[in-house]
């Protein structure tokens, strides 16, 4: 797909283990990492450690839109989706996105990517607990006593019910962000990110809305999601110190570390802009997703034809040479089986190249976002955009087999960032990816 | 130019049936697919009725890595594959990549599994007697579970990920989205997959949805919700849209999918068209997470957004198979929409509920009425909607009451509206030759 030059990046927020995208950028260019033991709800959790999000709810209320905001309605996606959305509304100059005329909301859409709004399970497995029959348990049977269901109930409100579907981070996105336009929420991978990015340039080019705010939550360290991790032997370590245990394509690197996350941009197109004032950060240049069949229902995929194949394609879609770019936000989210395959395509697509281009990895700051990993790459690429300077590597002193002559930052370096790529694989084989060009 | 959408394939997976052609007949004779709950015993909790697919749905037990045995796998292949073999359609080759890339599916899934229950041993091992009365221990559970992690696995089950991609390796598609917006999720699947063959990035897309909600935590909690019905007792007149006594709607879990093609794709290939997806609309009431706006401001537009992209006007349009869920509200709200968008001719098109007889589908509901909407354009015959006994003033337009009409519908438009105020409709017709 080719998306139209004319999609502008006006805004842009997130919300990270570090805090928000300046406490993300400033954590980041020091060379430090957000991942640290668990601690505060997250007790007894796998791995041990991870980079929870530390924000608070009274700072979500005093957000752009977040004076109605109800935290207690909101499972972690959701709170964390709608602190990203009034983070870029606060960035793209959108203060009061309530009082604004409703022909303006008519043509604001709100695309969020949620790899799932899975609620904490407290609560579930007390119905399941409640419901359960010990002496089948005990060989290793579970069978439920129907009669007890009202009791395992006790404590759950419709709202416990309302939280958990799918639809909610958009659906109180849209409400914070006044977004009477297209409204979606696409699930279900890590890469959901980006693609979810991609589907508001779409619905912009068929002219369906004149202005989006879209991104992504994954909040990476919910239970539900770090025991499925865990049970697919998919997690870090335990005992490993925190801070190094986030090794982004790095060869030494035992498994993802979670971290909770979000990020949002306001993309709209140039009529848009200008109509308002908006300053444009950087344009979307073209877009693209590919699947692949993986090898087992989580990964891995076979071969890393299927990387080479999307960044290739990309590149002829942005109608640029591997040479032309600057900057590539990469996935590395610490799975061996993942990074030797994503380090191969790109010692292959970009060859000599990646001594010059700069690979960008913050999962090594912030963990493994999930499905904001994507756009929180975005965010650092725009980030680099306007301030010049290009990260240390964090925790990547081995990396894979690929990436042997790739240019290593130790300290922040002046760079000039023009063109970029955000690249967003998850482990079931769906790939996404973005490329972006400065103004 | 505009790249025109066709329907050249459909499949579905209803506690009707698991074949369009008796669905349809089924739907034209009025019959309710409601009884009481058989999943689980349901004496306990406040409603106690839903549809449910009551046949065994055949298929394979495994597509490359996935387990298709999960009800909600085993209904969405179901559905996909109908729909494919339908359309003439066999899995593109592994190698043929120019194919694959034209290729995509366009899925939406959501509430519903019975995973939870695999955590059920863990749970009483860690916790002991439930009635013991003793402290639930989060971390200690937590714990547990990092030393058995295998016992986790199968809560993959909640995530229902792996419908998509095992749709995806079915068709043989290099495109896959999942996608949810509460009971819109199915129209919106078509809107998503409208979007990419007019864009050109793809030529043809499976889409659809799957919903397997009738489990022990969500019929009660719904019910907390105050959505569903509590007629229990006449489990065939539950569920009753626009009427006076209306309640509440009627859970129901399928599958529902459609192949759409680029036209001439689908003329190139001498594929049966059954339909022409004339137009898309979407608006968001931007209002409240349970309730919809109650003017239908976000309907409205909607509906006027899908004939403004067709083309067409209020007076071109044949029938509306309406969201028409059963509750006060929706019902209310969407009779004021279809008002605000049709002014006079409002009283003029027949309007139906399918959930009157199927209850909701919730992510499969749009795709499956798109289904009823297309074979009302086919046959002539636009299915009613039953339990119409008492007029409620609120609700006071042509709703096809309890008997199926012969009426010729060129265009019918379908209605899907979502929790958090998401809405879609979609705008169907005959195919025209070399429209414009």
């Amino acid at each position: 797909m080719s998306v139209a030059s004319e999609l502008l990046v006006t805004g842009y927020g997130a919300v990270t283990g570090a805090g928000d995208e300046l406490a993300f950028r400033k954590l980041w260019l020091e060379g430090s990492s957000a991942v640290r033991p668990f601690e505060n709800g997250h007790e007894g959790l796998p791995p041990g450690y991870g980079a929870a999000v530390p924000w608070k709810h009274k700072e979500l209320r005093a957000l752009p839109g977040g004076r109605g905001m109800r935290p207690g309605t909101m499972t972690a996606s959701t709170f964390l989706a709608v602190g990203a959305v009034g983070r870029a509304l606060a960035n793209g100059g959108i203060e009061d996105p309530g009082a604004q005329e409703p022909e303006v909301a008519e043509r604001r859409g709100v695309y969020i990517g949620s790899y799932t709004n899975f609620p904490a399970l407290k609560k579930h497995l007390k119905l399941v607990h409640i419901m359960g029959d010990l002496e089948a348990a005990r060989v290793g049977e579970y069978r439920q006593d129907d009669a007890r269901i009202m009791g395992g109930m006790k404590g759950f409100t419709g709202f416990d019910f309302l939280k958990l579907m799918n639809n909610m981070p958009t659906a109180h996105g849209a409400i914070q962000a006044n977004g009477r336009g297209p409204a979606n929420t696409f699930m279900g991978y890590s890469s959901v990110g980006l693609q979810t990015l991609s589907r508001a340039c779409d619905a912009l080019r068929l002219g369906l809305a004149d202005q989006f705010v879209a991104g992504a939550c994954g909040p990476g360290t919910m239970e539900g999601l770090t025991l499925v991790h865990a049970a697919h032997g998919m997690l870090s370590d335990a005992g490993i110190e925190p801070s190094a245990a986030a090794r982004p394509l790095d060869q030494e690197a035992t498994g993802l570390v979670p971290g909770d996350g979000a990020a949002a941009l306001i993309i709209e197109t140039e009529g848009s802009a200008s109509s308002r004032g908006a300053r444009p950060v950087a344009r979307i240049v073209a877009a693209r997703d590919l699947f692949v069949a993986p090898t087992s229902p989580r990964g891995p995929m076979a071969d890393s034809s299927g990387i080479v194949r999307l960044l290739r394609g990309l590149l002829d879609e942005a109608g640029w040479q591997p040479t032309d770019v600057d900057y590539l936000a990469a996935t590395g989210a610490g799975l061996a089986s993942l990074d030797r395959l994503e380090a191969e395509a790109y010692g292959e697509v970009f060859g000599a190249h990646l001594a010059q281009l700069y690979l960008a990895v913050h999962t090594g700051v912030l963990g493994f976002t999930e499905a904001a990993h994507g756009p929180i790459g975005v965010v650092g690429a725009l980030q680099a955009m306007e301030d010049g300077l290009l990260p240390p590597h964090y925790n990547l002193d081995a990396p894979h087999p690929g990436l042997e002559g790739m240019r290593r930052v130790a300290a922040p370096e002046p760079a000039e960032v023009r063109r970029a790529l955000a690249v967003s694989l998850a482990p079931e084989g769906t790939l996404s990816a973005l490329a972006l060009e400065a103004c | 130019m505009t790249r025109r959408v066709v329907v050249t394939g459909m499949g579905t997976v209803t506690p009707h049936a698991d074949r369009v052609d008796e669905l349809f007949s089924r739907l034209c004779e009025g019959e309710s697919a409601v009884r009481r709950i058989s999943l689980f015993d349901p004496s306990s909790v406040p409603c106690q009725v839903a549809a449910e697919v009551r046949y065994e749905v055949g298929g394979p037990d495994r597509i490359g890595p996935y387990d298709l045995r999960p009800r909600a796998m085993r209904f969405a292949h179901g559905a996909a594959q109908r729909a494919l073999d339908a359309a003439g359609l066999d899995t593109a080759a592994e190698d043929d990549f120019a194919e694959r890339s034209r290729r995509a599916v366009q899925l939406a899934v959501g509430v519903g599994s019975t995973a939870m229950e695999a955590l059920g041993p863990l749970t009483l091992s860690t916790w002991g007697q439930p009635e013991g009365g003793q402290d639930r221990d989060l971390p200690a559970f937590r714990r547990a579970a990092a030393a058995a992690p295998q016992l986790c696995e199968k809560l993959d089950e909640w995530f229902i990920d792996q419908a998509a991609p095992a749709l995806g390796m079915l068709l043989g598609a290099d495109r896959i989205c999942t996608a949810a917006s509460a009971c819109a999720s199915g129209s919106h699947s078509i809107f998503d997959a409208v979007q990419q063959i007019r864009l050109g990035q793809a030529d043809l897309v499976l889409c659809g949805g799957v919903c397997t909600p009738i489990t022990r935590s969500m019929m009660p909690g719904f019910a907390m919700l105050s959505a569903l019905t509590s007629r229990n007792e006449d489990p065939a007149a539950a569920s009753r849209p626009f009427d006076l006594d209306r309640d509440g709607f009627i859970m129901a879990e399928g599958a529902s999918m459609l192949v759409l093609e680029e036209y001439e794709q689908a003329r190139a290939r001498g594929a049966h068209i059954h339909a022409e997806v004339l137009g898309v609309g979407i608006a968001t009431d931007s209002y409240r997470l349970t309730d919809p706006e109650p003017s239908g401001r976000g309907m409205a537009a909607s509906m006027l957004g899908a004939l403004s992209d067709a083309g067409l006007g209020p007076a071109d349009v044949d029938y509306i198979n309406a969201h028409g869920t059963s509750t006060k509200l929706n019902d209310a709200a969407e009779t004021l929409a279809v008002k605000a968008a049709f002014g006079d001719l409002a009283r003029k098109v027949p309007i139906s509920s399918s959930k009157s007889m199927f209850g909701h589908l919730i992510h499969a509901a749009g795709v499956t009425e798109a289904i009823v909407c297309i074979k009302s354009i086919e046959t002539g015959v636009v299915t009613p909607t039953i339990n119409q006994q008492t007029s409620d003033p609120l609700c006071d337009l042509d709703y096809v009451p309890n008997t199926a009409r012969e009426h010729r519908v060129g265009v019918a438009v379908n209605n899907s509206f979502g929790f958090g105020g998401q809405n879609v409709s979609v705008v169907f017709g005959e195919l025209q030759g070399d429209r414009t």
